[in-house]
């Protein structure tokens, strides 16, 4: 059951900025996490403001050579939008199966980010895009680095009067790319590991490769170590492999031993394996 | 001969009768019921696994909250603080003593959901916590903490037949193993929910959602303190059982009752579904030690197998499960010498209960696997074993009874393997994901049995209105399964109407007598035939006025596509009515059904413990990730004796839900406990298949018709969840060469044993 709670609903970035730094106020975008977690609590203590009907936070444009995503576009709007069909269609592939339509219909990526979940759909792709989130306060804006960002899981580095307006990137140079998503089932799963891989290959060596796993390490971020074994080389199976298991030892560094590491160690080496072979459009 | 005017055929349709009003909305299930001014329940629950009850801290601060209109504790219950199942050992609210997380202790109304939520929220008892007890193997240990029943055993069951010892010497080849299952949940659309309501003359009717309305009639009875005829009980449409609504809704509609009888109001009291994963019945989990002994020409000579159920705190329906269970445990097989031991255990867990199979799936699960696990010791094609020991007419039932002549055992195998084209793969693919194919057959004892036969009996009754249409009131329910339509065809084809002709009435227990239960595959055989029986009756007058104006005898008469023809002639059924009316025949009975002739030995085990079996095979491809340990059911091809088919798309539509069950059953379900409480009590933590995850099943009607079922029809609710869980495991050892012996499995413990298997031969396990 829902507990009664106060919300506002502004109009504008403006008015919002203005009602989140002077009140105790927690953000509602699409509500996809939040609402789950509001209805687990006896009481609610806080005030809602709702960001929802900002018109300023929505909406996919290129400006300069940059993808600015607002804040509160949907993964469905994300989905459909023919500026990341061209340049990002990694981060197409990640919202592809996040949730489920209606999830997807409602939740924004902005939430997603925010909430920090290390099961975020987008958030490894994004990672690998190298995205920024661009954060607005009646203070002025600043901009952070998306894995410098998510300090913890389900925790940002935002502060309390900031808002996450955009995430912007450029698009990346590729070859290939590829998002792995392991759930519990083929829908309305949460992801128990996925990861986001881009390739670019010249001359049949690889030039560069991005690895940037989910629900693996304590927050999200690229695994450089593995990138730069398969950097200088000729893809092939046996390489991928090696980036792999390299993924699962900084994994085991980083998380440690846990009662899921069993599973984890072997699967998340061969999804890696798996997604650069595909980005890679090698048969093995 | 006058003949009147041949009237338009009205071509019937073959959807459901219940589909229109479920696919547009309309069904009023029972939140969808309105009430003016109702009250609102809400139960507050033990925080603990097991202790003492001391007190209720603030019961006068709850009383005072808003909106509140009542609180009960055990001490205000009118009648006998007792919800009768098999055993009398659950207290509609507890006492003295709380044994599961979730147990209820007592109830609040108020004027609005949250208001009874908030006041049930605040309540705080007074409880001395005891150790618990979670795991029925622990529950059995002379040390253990006790929980219930005789020394923590809910129920213990037996059968001996032949020698067991003289059958394992002549055995060639033997393989034992152990089987383990989890629980599963029900998790049936609608939750459980109940509105209570003082009617006139002192008495209470009860509205829900529910299986068994005769059970919750005599569940009030007992709490209340009422007399038979001062309780009331109708079902409302209802969102899906599964099991899951035999014995719970009783409880349920007990606190609504109390509640409305104190205030003296209506009052709904509707479960949300975490307060229903806690506290409403389950799937029992098991352990199935299992050993077949054979002849190196593959003739099964011995099975010896102790079956051992965690029953939770209190007995519910445990014996009956772990009765059939025991019943079925040497599978579809003839083998003279069984020794086999059932134990229903008691533990501070939820108390598990019915759930479509009743025991079977589980047992089933570990004597299919078993069958496949000695095929390979003897070097032999799992299917030609299979062949060489399948019950037939005239084989014996492990308990002595005698397969009667409705057995099409042999045909659903044949079919199955034919359809699939059957063939094994033994993991040769190429790549991380291998293929692989699995069988399992199933023999099923229809109905209640020999323990269950008290219930064993149903009533209807069949009215014909003026203009021919017709009211069949009957005890046992539409729950999703699809009875109405079976009791429609059934009233429709025996009366000669058209099947539009015919309403199926809301099931009230002030109308129509204890019908038993609409459980174990029942309804079509006992239900049907009670039907039946009453549209024979009404038939009688219809045949006398036809007879009279065609100046022919009744038994002259025939029914050929809505009319009525003799020599003479013939004439439309509506016309037949119209003139049963003029002469004032009778145009309403009561029909009566029970099941005879079952028996069981409770110092042998042996009887002949189900009036009939259904049979059925299944087959499935699966493909394994080996690198992931993801397994996904390509096909999965299910045929099962059905007897006769009375409607044949619900009767696909039974093959393929229990299919897709008993897919999340082997591959997804995992209700995980910690301490005694369930750790995932939710449609996100508890996963269950989506259609994305489901392959289309491939259902197959095979007919061996039963004399003395309506039409020849048997029964099929529950057949279809039996078997599909063993197949499965079967095709992932095809596939993988591993045998997986435990339910969920997972990609977790695929991953495992598959890392495990690495630089090692494939394991023998001893």
């Amino acid at each position: 059951m829902l507990p009664e709670f106060n919300f506002k609903r502004p109009e504008t970035l403006r008015e919002a900025l203005k009602d989140y730094s002077s009140e105790n106020y927690k953000l509602i975008a699409g509500g996809t996490d939040m609402i789950v977690e509001m209805r687990k609590e006896k009481d609610i203590d806080y005030d809602i403001l709702d960001i929802s009907g900002l018109g300023e936070l929505k909406g996919i444009k290129k400006e300069k050579s940059k993808i600015y995503i607002g804040a509160l576009t949907t993964f469905s709007d994300v989905f459909t939008s023919a500026v990341i069909t061209k340049e990002a269609p990694l981060l197409k592939e990640a919202v592809r199966n996040a949730g489920s339509l209606q999830i997807r219909n409602r939740g924004t990526i902005g939430g997603n980010i925010c909430n920090a979940s290390p099961a975020a759909d987008s958030v490894p792709a994004l990672v690998a895009l190298d995205a920024e989130v661009n954060l607005v306060s009646s203070d002025g804006e600043r901009t952070l680095k998306l894995d410098e960002f998510i300090t913890w899981p389900y925790d940002t580095d935002i502060k309390e009067d900031e808002i996450l307006k955009s995430i912007s990137f450029k698009p990346a140079e590729y070859t290939g790319y590829h998002f792995y998503k392991l759930g519990r089932r083929e829908a309305l799963a949460v992801s128990r590991m996925n990861v986001a891989v881009l390739l670019n290959i010249k001359n049949g060596i690889i030039e560069s490769a991005v690895i940037s796993p989910g629900s693996v390490m304590p927050t999200p971020g690229r695994v450089n170590e593995a990138e730069r074994l398969a950097e200088g080389n000729k893809p092939s199976g046996e390489l991928f492999e090696k980036a792999g298991v390299k993924v699962s030892e900084i994994m085991i560094e980083q998380s440690g031993i846990r009662w899921s590491t069993e599973y984890k160690k072997p699967v998340i080496e061969q999804m890696v394996k798996r997604a650069l072979i595909f980005a890679a459009g090698i048969k093995t | 001969m006058p003949v009147a005017t041949p009237k338009k055929v009205k071509k019937d349709s073959n959807i459901r009768v219940d589909a229109q009003r479920k696919v547009s909305g309309k069904a009023k299930f029972i939140e969808d019921v309105e009430y003016k001014n109702i009250l609102h329940g809400a139960t507050i629950r033990s925080p603990v696994t097991h202790g003492r009850i001391r007190g209720f801290k603030n019961r006068d601060e709850i009383k005072n909250m808003p909106g509140v209109k009542a609180v009960i504790t055990a001490d205000e219950i009118p009648g006998d603080n007792i919800v009768p199942f098999v055993k009398e050992d659950y207290p509609c609210l507890a006492e003295k003593e709380v044994k599961f997380y979730g147990q209820a202790v007592a109830l609040v109304a108020a004027e609005t959901p949250e208001e009874a939520k908030a006041a049930a929220e605040t309540a705080e008892l007074i409880i001395d916590e005891y150790p618990g007890i979670y795991d029925s193997i622990e529950s059995m240990t002379p040390d253990a903490v006790y929980v219930g029943g005789d020394d923590n055993v809910h129920s213990y069951f037996k059968i001996r037949k032949g020698n067991i010892d003289e059958g394992f010497k002549g055995a060639d080849v033997i393989v034992e193993r152990v089987y383990n299952s989890g629980h599963q949940v029900h998790c049936y659309l609608e939750n459980q929910g109940m509105i209570a309501e003082p009617i006139q003359n002192g008495a209470i009717s009860v509205k829900g959602s529910m299986q068994c309305p005769f059970y919750v009639h005599n569940a009030l009875v007992k709490v209340l303190g009422f007399k038979y005829s001062k309780v009331r009980v109708v079902q409302a449409d209802t969102g899906g059982g599964f099991g899951g609504k035999e014995d719970m809704p009783s409880i349920v509609a007990a606190h609504a009752a109390l509640l409305a009888n104190k205030t003296g109001m209506p009052v709904s009291l509707i479960y949300d579904r975490e307060e229903d994963f806690h506290t409403m019945s389950k799937r029992h989990p098991s352990r199935t030690r299992i050993k077949y002994g054979a002849t190196t020409e593959g003739k099964l000579v011995a099975c010896e197998a102790e079956y051992i159920v965690n029953g939770g705190a209190f007995c519910t329906l445990s014996p009956i499960v772990a009765w059939r269970g025991i019943i079925h445990i040497t599978g579809p097989y003839e083998i003279e010498n069984i020794k086999a031991d059932s134990y229903a255990m008691a533990t501070n867990t939820v108390p598990c209960g019915a759930f479509r199979g009743f025991g079977q799936p589980q047992v089933n699960f570990a004597n299919e696997i078993l069958i496949d696990e000695l095929a390979e010791k003897l070097n032999m094609d799992p299917v030609e074993l299979r062949k060489k020991n399948l019950l037939k007419p005239g084989s014996k039932t492990a308990t002595n009874q005698v397969v009667g002549s409705s057995c099409g055992m042999a045909e659903t195998l044949d079919k199955t393997l034919d359809k699939i084209k059957f063939k094994e793969h033994k993991g040769n693919d190429k790549g991380p994901v291998k293929k692989g194919m699995g069988i399992s057959t199933v023999f099923y004892g229809v109905g209640l049995g020999a323990e269950g036969k008290y219930f064993a009996k149903a009533g209807a009754q069949v009215h014909i209105k003026e203009d021919g249409t017709v009211f069949v009131a009957i005890g046992n329910v539409e729950m999703g399964q699809g009875a109405e339509t079976v009791f429609n065809r059934i009233c429709a084809d025996t009366l000669g109407c058209s099947y539009d002709m015919v309403e199926i009435l809301e099931p009230d227990t002030t109308r129509v007598p204890d019908s038993g239960p609409t459980v174990a595959s029942r309804a079509t055989l006992v239900g049907g035939n009670a039907v039946k029986d009453a549209a024979l009756k009404v038939r009688d007058s219809l045949f006398k006025a036809a007879a009279q104006k065609m100046g022919v005898k009744p038994f002259d008469i025939k029914i050929k596509d809505g009319k009525y023809i003799s020599d003479e002639g013939e004439i439309d059924y509506v016309d037949v009515v119209d003139l049963a009316y003029l002469s004032r025949e009778r145009v309403a009975a009561q029909g009566w059904y029970k099941v005879e002739n079952v028996s069981f030995d409770e110092k042998t085990g042996l009887g002949d413990a189900y009036p009939v079996y259904s049979y059925s095979t299944n087959a499935c491809e699966v493909e394994v990730d080996t690198e992931t340990g993801v397994v996904k059911v390509n096909r999965l091809v299910a045929a099962h004796d059905v007897g006769k088919t009375i409607h044949p798309p619900s009767a696909e539509g039974q093959i393929q839900g229990g299919a897709a069950q008993a897919i999340g059953y082997a591959l997804y379900e995992n209700l995980v406990l910690e301490e005694g409480k369930i750790v995932n009590p939710s449609l996100s933590g508890y996963t269950i298949p989506t259609t994305m995850d489901l392959c289309d099943v491939e259902p197959i009607l095979v007919e061996s018709a039963y004399d003395e079922g309506p039409f020849g029809a048997k029964g099929l609710g529950e057949p279809p969840m039996v078997g599909p869980a063993a197949a499965i495991l079967n095709a992932i050892h095809d596939a993988t060469g591993i045998w997986f012996r435990k339910i969920p499995c997972l990609p977790e413990d695929i991953v495992k044993e598959l890392n495990k298997d690495i630089n090692k031969e494939p394991k023998e396990l001893k």
